[in-house]
C-alpha cells in the first residue's frame, strides 16, 4: 500500500472543536465581507434550481388544502383584481402595451413576466403566491391578506384573463374611462360647494375603479361611492390609510393619497348624485320582503337590532357616520357583514366600526342575504 | 330556628359530656344494641317520616297558581325581560326591576332564549331554573314591603355575576294605580332631555331599546320606557346616576364584558350627558 493515509479519532471533544471551528470559519468569511451581494452576479445555475425547487415544492405542499371559489370567471372579479393589478403588480411584472421596465430586469431574481409564467400554476398555487408573498424574491404578501382572502382570489381571477388579454381590454379593465391611472391633467367634474376640488391626479385614480360619478363599472365590481355621506367616505378612508380598515386594495389607495385631499374627495363623492344600479340578477321578491322585514324589525333570536334606526329609511336624521345602505349592491353588503364572521377584528373600519361588529358577528347568513338583497332593491334616495 | 339549633348544639354537648366524664366504662351489650334500635332507627324514622307529611302537606300551596297578576320574565344575557300580565288590562313591559302588590301570589313564567339561567329572591323563595325551550312556574308572595335583591344563580357567561335585579314590593293600591299608569307614555321630555332625546334617536339607540311614544321600538335590549324610574342600571350593577348612564354607554365592555351592548366611546362628552338627562327623564 502506497500514498496517504490519515487515521484519525473522532472523540466528542474533537467532534465539538470541529464543529467551533467551522463555524468561526463561516463567520469569519462573513465578516470579511469577501461574499459578493450584488444583484449584478446572478446565482450558479445549481443555486438557482435548488432555490426554485424549494419554492415550488412549498407552494404546493402548502395549497394542498386550498379549494379555488368558483367565481374565478365572473367579469367583476376580474375587474376588480385588474383595478389593483395595475398599481400593486403591473410596475414589476408588466402588463399589455406595458412592459416591464429595464429597471426590473436588473433584479435579482427577476420578477417573472406574469403573462408567460402564470400559466405554469393553478389558480391556488397563485392565491398562495399573491397572499403570502416569496422569501428572498422581492415578492410581498398582500396587505390584509389573513383578513381579505376575498380579494387575493379576485387578483387570481384577472392573472387567470392576463395571458391572452389585448392592450385595449386590458386598459379598460385596469383604468375604466381614465386614459391613465395616475396620470393627472384631468379636470374633475362637479363638487360641492365648499371645499376646494379634489387634486385631478388623486381624483384620476379613485375614478379608475369608481368613475368620477361614484357609480362603479362592470355590474357590481366595485361599491357605489355616490351620494355616501361625506362623514363615512371621509372616516372610511382615513381608516383605510392607517391601516384600522383592512383591504389589501383600499389601504394601498389610500395611502397613496395626501392626507390633505381626502377631505375633498369625500365632499367631492358624497356631492355626485347617487343613481339605481342595475342588480347582476333580478332580486327574490321573497328574500327581499324577508330582508325589509329584518331591516324594520330587527331579529330577537340572534339579538339583530332594525337596521332601518341608523341606516335609514328613517322619518328623522341619522348620524352622519353611519353609512346610507340603500342602492348599494348587494354583493358589496353581503361581503363586508361577513367579513365580521371571525370575532376578532377581521373586517375594521372607522371609529364606529364597533357597533356593527358586534351585530354582524351573531347574524344569521341567510339574515345577511335577505337584508343585502332588501338594501341593494331600495331606491337610491331612501 | 335559632332555639331549635341552641337545644340541639345542648343535648349534643350534653352526651358528649356524659359518655366522656360521667360515665366514661363502656356499656354492656344489650344496652348498646337497644341504644342502637331506639336512637339509630325508631327516632330518625319516626322523625323525618312526620317531616316528610308535613312537607308535602305544603306542596300543593307552591303549586296554586297565583292571584290574577302573572309576571314572565326571560333571563337574556345578561338582563331581565320583564312583563307584567295583569288578568284585566293590557300586558306591561319593563326590565330589570320587578315589581310586586305586597301581601299577594304572585305567579311568575320563567323562560330563556338562549342560555340556562336562574331566577332567585332569596328573601322571597328558593331558586328556578329559566331553561331555553320551556316555561317554569314559580309562586311568590311579599309579606312586607320594601326592596328586595334578586340575582342570576346558574352561570350564564361573561357577566353572569353582573346579573341582578331588584324586586320592589308596595302596597296593593299603590302598586294597581302604578300599573295602570303604565299604560300612558311618558310625558316629552323637556330642556337639555328633548335635545338627549334627539341624540338618542340619531345615534340608533331605538334599534335595540323601547322607549314608548317614541319611535324607538327595539326588542333586542331592555326597555327604557320608565328607565328613569328604577334605581339601578346594567342589571342592578349601578346605581342609577346621570353619570354612571354616561359611563356605561361609553364603556359598555368595560361595565358588563360581553354584552351584546356595543360601546359608544366616540360620542362627546356633552352627547353623553344629554342622553344620561332624557334617560333619567323617563319616569
Amino acid at each position: 500500500m502506497t500514498g496517504w493515509r490519515l487515521n484519525v479519532l473522532i472523540t466528542p471533544l474533537r467532534a465539538a472543536l470541529a464543529a467551533v471551528g467551522l463555524a468561526v470559519g463561516v463567520l469569519a468569511f462573513a465578516w470579511s465581507g469577501l461574499f459578493n451581494v450584488a444583484a449584478t452576479t446572478p446565482h450558479w445555475p445549481i443555486t438557482d434550481w435548488f432555490l426554485h425547487y424549494v419554492m415550488i415544492n412549498s407552494v404546493k405542499t402548502r395549497t394542498l388544502a386550498i379549494e379555488a371559489p368558483d367565481t374565478l370567471d365572473s367579469p367583476a372579479m376580474i375587474a376588480r383584481g385588474a383595478g389593483h393589478y395595475a398599481s400593486g403588480c403591473a410596475s414589476c411584472h408588466g402588463a399589455p402595451g406595458r412592459p416591464r421596465s429595464p429597471i426590473i430586469h436588473e433584479m435579482s431574481p427577476v420578477a417573472p413576466d406574469l403573462a408567460r409564467t402564470v400559466p405554469s400554476w393553478e389558480p391556488k398555487h397563485l392565491f398562495w403566491i399573491v397572499k403570502n408573498g416569496v422569501k428572498f424574491t422581492g415578492m410581498p404578501a398582500w396587505v390584509s391578506g389573513s383578513e381579505r382572502e376575498d380579494e387575493v382570489w379576485a387578483v387570481v381571477a384577472f392573472l387567470k384573463r392576463l395571458p391572452d388579454l389585448s392592450e385595449q381590454e386590458y386598459a379598460r379593465l385596469a383604468m375604466g374611462a381614465e386614459t391613465d391611472g395616475a396620470v393627472g391633467g384631468l379636470v374633475a367634474i362637479a363638487h360641492g360647494p365648499q371645499g376646494p376640488a379634489p387634486r385631478p391626479d388623486v381624483l384620476a385614480d379613485c375614478a379608475r375603479c369608481h368613475g368620477r360619478d361614484g357609480m362603479g363599472r362592470d355590474g357590481d365590481a366595485f361599491p357605489v361611492i355616490a351620494g355616501q355621506s361625506e362623514d363615512y367616505i371621509y372616516d372610511a378612508l382615513s381608516a383605510y390609510a392607517v391601516g384600522t380598515r383592512h383591504s389589501g386594495v383600499m389601504q394601498t389607495a389610500a395611502a397613496r393619497i395626501p392626507y390633505a385631499e381626502i377631505a375633498a374627495l369625500a365632499e367631492h363623492y358624497a356631492a355626485q348624485p347617487r343613481r339605481p344600479v342595475v342588480p347582476a340578477a333580478t332580486p327574490d321578491p321573497e328574500l327581499v320582503a324577508r330582508g325589509e322585514k329584518i331591516a324594520r324589525e330587527g331579529v330577537r333570536a340572534t339579538g339583530t337590532p332594525a337596521c332601518v334606526s341608523c341606516h335609514g329609511p328613517a322619518p328623522t336624521a341619522r348620524n352622519p357616520a353611519y353609512p346610507k345602505l340603500a342602492g348599494q349592491h348587494a354583493n358589496y353588503l353581503e361581503q363586508q357583514l361577513l367579513l365580521w364572521e371571525k370575532e376578532d377584528d377581521s373586517r375594521g373600519g372607522g371609529p364606529f366600526r364597533e357597533i356593527m361588529r358586534k351585530i354582524a358577528f351573531h347574524m344569521e347568513k341567510d339574515d345577511i342575504r335577505a337584508v343585502a338583497a332588501y338594501y341593494a332593491a331600495l331606491p337610491p334616495g331612501e | 330556628m335559632a332555639i331549635g339549633a341552641g337545644v340541639v348544639w345542648c343535648l349534643v354537648l350534653g352526651v358528649a359530656v356524659y359518655a366522656t366524664r360521667i360515665r366514661p366504662d363502656p356499656h354492656e351489650e344489650a344496652v348498646g344494641w337497644r341504644l342502637i334500635l331506639w336512637g339509630g332507627v325508631v327516632f330518625p324514622t319516626v322523625v323525618l317520616a312526620a317531616l316528610l307529611v308535613f312537607g308535602l302537606g305544603l306542596m300543593p300551596q307552591l303549586r296554586e297558581p297565583g292571584e290574577g297578576l302573572r309576571i314572565d320574565v326571560s333571563g337574556e344575557q345578561f338582563w331581565w325581560r320583564v312583563t307584567y300580565r295583569p288578568a284585566d288590562g293590557p300586558a306591561v313591559v319593563s326590565a330589570n326591576e320587578i315589581r310586586v302588590p305586597v301581601g299577594e301570589r304572585v305567579e311568575f313564567g320563567l323562560t330563556s332564549p338562549d342560555v340556562i339561567h336562574a331566577f332567585w329572591i332569596p328573601a322571597l323563595g328558593g331558586k328556578v331554573d329559566m331553561i331555553p325551550g320551556r316555561e317554569n312556574r314559580l309562586v311568590l308572595k311579599a309579606e312586607k314591603p320594601g326592596t328586595y335583591r334578586g340575582a342570576c344563580t346558574e352561570f350564564c357567561g361573561a357577566s353572569h355575576a353582573l346579573m341582578a335585579f331588584d324586586v320592589v314590593a308596595i302596597e296593593k293600591a299603590a302598586f294597581s294605580a302604578w300599573l295602570a299608569a303604565q299604560a300612558t307614555p311618558p310625558s316629552p321630555p323637556e330642556g337639555e332631555a328633548a335635545r338627549g332625546r334627539e341624540l338618542f334617536l340619531r345615534h340608533g339607540c331605538g334599534a335595540c331599546h323601547r322607549v314608548a311614544g317614541t319611535e324607538a321600538a327595539g326588542e333586542v335590549g331592555p326597555d327604557l320606557t320608565r328607565f328613569g324610574a328604577r334605581a339601578t342600571l346594567g342589571a342592578a350593577t349601578l346605581a342609577n346616576t346621570p353619570d354612571n348612564i354616561a359611563r356605561f354607554v361609553r364603556e359598555t365592555g368595560a361595565l358588563k364584558p360581553r354584552a351584546k351592548m356595543p360601546a359608544y366611546p366616540n360620542l362627546p362628552g356633552e352627547e353623553l350627558a344629554a342622553i344620561a338627562a332624557y334617560l333619567g327623564s323617563l319616569k
